[in-house]
């Protein structure tokens, strides 16, 4: 959140930095380097077209989608999801949120973004008889664990 | 407030903001920022534009946050943008736009004295109860705050302790030149990033200090010169004005004595301190 006015005294101060780079790792490359899901671009795009929904999309009033609850959306996708996690279902809610899902085999997982520092989670393993729920603000360590469960089935 | 802080009779202190980010007003408008001017206009009747501040969030538990390169916008309107309300000095100004309010001060002239925190603490306060009753008579939406920052940019100037940039090790207690038995060629400068975790009463992580340290040379006389910033940033306990401000004052706390450990004893003595 740069919120110092330092980046407008330029004409002050001569940076030493150089942006020059000779790396061949392409940016994409950086981003999608070791695990990407091969559904990461396809879910994304559903998401994105979540932002397109008018006033009331659900006929009950449903507000538009947020564009920053999208943006977690993708985040949490690309941080969570390796090449074996499933493909989840995205899906708006009236809210103008997003929820992530995943029911596979015996698990059931759900994550709901409110805002980026309100999400729920609700998780479910039939077969282990475990059920969860969490309300998570800024600490998302539990996420990894959650996701990687459904890669491990 | 300021007990137990080292303190410096001559801080190099350049910049502070204080700032609070919030979710977005849906219905704020470039004209809600000329109605919001006119309460601010006696005391900052400047005024300028510019491009809005992306969201920060610190989230943890996340490993790859910082390389996922994309920006997403929404193209169907023109984005509102960031207006900054300067007093006629420059030396304080408030930025604000549909998801952020921040005051700064910013060190104008070699005379200026820092007013110190408590007094820059109260005008921001002050400014934002302003913001937070406009936003309620005009009807924008709920002001919930998610995120707050307090931000301490530091102009480190060449002195009897150090006089080129090679010399950082003079100037930080974290940084060395010893490369022991191995040879390492002759340092220019450095660029320093460092984050630290911020952690609650219950040992789980509640924000970050985000330390910089950058090289520069004055445009004017070409005198090099090392920027050191400090950012302490992270959710308020309570998304009212008593989380946020219970935020930064332990903000402030963290930057100020985290910039007395990494900087030396020798420069600490060009700063005239740090009395307790």
């Amino acid at each position: 959140m740069t919120s110092s006015t330092l980046e407008h005294s330029q004409s002050q101060f001569l940076s030493e930095s150089e942006s020059w780079s000779t790396s061949t790792l392409p940016e994409s490359a950086r981003l999608v380097r070791d695990s990407s899901a091969h559904w990461l671009s396809e879910v994304v795009a559903e998401l994105v077209a979540f932002l397109s929904l008018k006033p009331n999309w659900d006929s009950y009033e449903a507000i538009p989608v947020r564009i920053e609850n999208v943006k977690t959306a993708i985040e949490l996708l690309f941080n969570f999801s390796a090449a074996s996690t499933p493909r989840p279902s995205v899906v708006p809610t009236n809210l103008g949120g997003v929820q992530i899902e995943w029911h596979q085999k015996a698990i059931d997982l759900e994550i709901e973004i409110h805002s980026p520092v309100a999400i729920d989670v609700c998780f479910e393993d039939l077969e282990k008889g475990v059920e969860r729920e969490y309300e998570l603000r800024s600490d998302l360590h539990i996420l990894e664990d959650l996701v990687s469960k459904l890669s491990q089935q | 407030m300021g007990q137990g802080l080292p303190n410096f009779d001559k801080p190099p202190l350049f910049e502070v903001a204080l700032a609070v980010q919030f979710q977005p007003l849906e219905n704020f408008k470039s004209a809600h920022l000329g109605l919001l001017w006119e309460r601010y206009r006696d005391e900052f009747p400047l005024i300028e534009e510019h491009c809005l501040l992306e969201p920060q969030f610190e989230r943890f538990g996340i490993r790859r946050t910082s390389t996922v390169p994309f920006k997403l916008e929404m193209m169907d309107r023109p984005p509102t943008p960031r207006c900054w309300f300067v007093k006629e000095n420059g030396s304080q100004l408030i930025q604000v736009q549909r998801d952020r309010f921040i005051h700064n001060w910013r060190k104008r002239g070699e005379e200026a004295n820092y007013p110190r925190y408590e007094a820059i603490r109260d005008l921001f306060e002050k400014e934002l109860v302003e913001f937070a009753s406009f936003v309620a008579e005009e009807s924008l939406g709920p002001l919930e705050f998610n995120q707050c920052e307090i931000t301490y940019v530091n102009e480190i100037e060449p002195n009897s302790v150090w006089c080129e940039h090679s010399q950082l090790n003079r100037i930080l207690t974290v940084f060395s030149d010893d490369s022991g038995e191995q040879e390492l060629p002759k340092l220019e400068n450095a660029n320093l990033r460092v984050r630290f975790l911020l952690e609650g009463d219950d040992g789980k992580p509640i924000g970050r200090l985000h330390v910089n340290v950058e090289p520069r040379h004055r445009a004017d006389s070409g005198k090099p010169i090392y920027f050191m910033t400090l950012t302490a940033r992270g959710a308020p306990k309570t998304s009212d004005v008593n989380g946020l401000m219970h935020f930064l004052d332990y903000g402030r706390q963290v930057v100020v004595k985290s910039f007395a450990s990494l900087t030396s004893k020798e420069m600490h003595g060009t700063w005239e301190g740090p009395h307790d």
